[in-house]
């Protein structure tokens, strides 16, 4: 590189520059230890401290999406979860109406079925009954015409029979008697 | 048949007249009579109801109007 007379060239040039600009390498040297101190100052009371407290907002903000993300798990988990209760519920419920429904619909086909039942019979009771009652006022009446018939053709025969029809009653009667007899 | 000595107890509405009573006294002889007492009972309307014995022979208008009312 340089020999040592260039670098002995080099400082003897700096020192000159510095003796025209009156700056000492004292002054140089405090400067630089000023500014040092001050760059330790700095990163030790402002730097470290502002990037602890970015670093700590950091993991803030990160636990808080993560918070956050595991939150919005939670409610998706939970949001399936009350939509497959509210579906199963709603399918139950759908269920147990259906099953009221039929139940209802069986009954109410048993009472209706039980009611016909009980007027077919109330009406054919009725009939019999009815029927029976007519045959019996029939026959009653039947009865009494004949009954009826019966008194006024004794009292019209009473009345109106001659001696000759009388004879003619009689001789058949005995006919009758001795056919019978022979026979 | 012989006669039996039995009495016919004949019920008539009215009296019969001998031609009547002659065939009376034939068929009561068939059945072994050798008499009749007569009824006059008009209740029967009309005919002859003969009674020997226990045997009834009845031939009276009565008799055919009952069995007339039990037929209807």
């Amino acid at each position: 590189m340089f020999g040592y007379s260039t670098e002995t060239m080099i400082l003897s040039g700096i020192s000159d520059l510095f003796e025209k600009l009156n700056i000492s390498w004292v002054s140089i040297v405090l400067h630089l230890f000023n500014l040092v101190v001050l760059t330790v100052a700095l990163y030790l009371l402002l730097f470290r401290p502002v990037k602890k407290m970015i670093r700590q907002r950091q993991e803030n903000i990160r636990k808080i999406e993560k918070d956050n993300a595991e939150l919005s798990e939670e409610v998706t988990r939970l949001k399936n979860s009350t939509e497959e209760v509210l579906a199963e519920a709603k399918k139950e419920a759908a269920s147990i109406h259906e099953n009221a429904v039929k139940v209802a619909e069986r009954k109410a086909d048993d009472i209706l079925a039980d009611a016909k039942r009980k007027a077919k019979d109330l009406v054919e009771r009725t009939e019999t009954e009815m029927t029976q009652e007519r045959a019996k006022l029939a026959t009653e009446i039947e009865k009494q015409i004949a009954e009826v018939s019966v008194s006024v053709a004794e009292k019209v025969i009473g009345k109106e029979i001659t001696a000759q029809e009388d004879k003619k009653l009689i001789e058949e009667s005995l006919k009758e008697w001795s056919v019978e007899k022979n026979g | 048949m012989a006669e039996r000595n039995l009495v016919a107890q004949i019920t008539v509405s009215r009296k019969p007249d001998a031609d009547t009573e002659k065939k009376i006294m034939e068929f009561i002889k068939s059945r072994g009579c050798s008499d009749a007492e007569y009824v006059i009972d008009p209740n029967i309307l009309g005919g002859i109801v003969i009674q020997i014995g226990n045997e009834i022979y009845d031939g009276s208008l009565r008799s055919r109007l009952e069995k007339i009312r039990r037929a209807l």
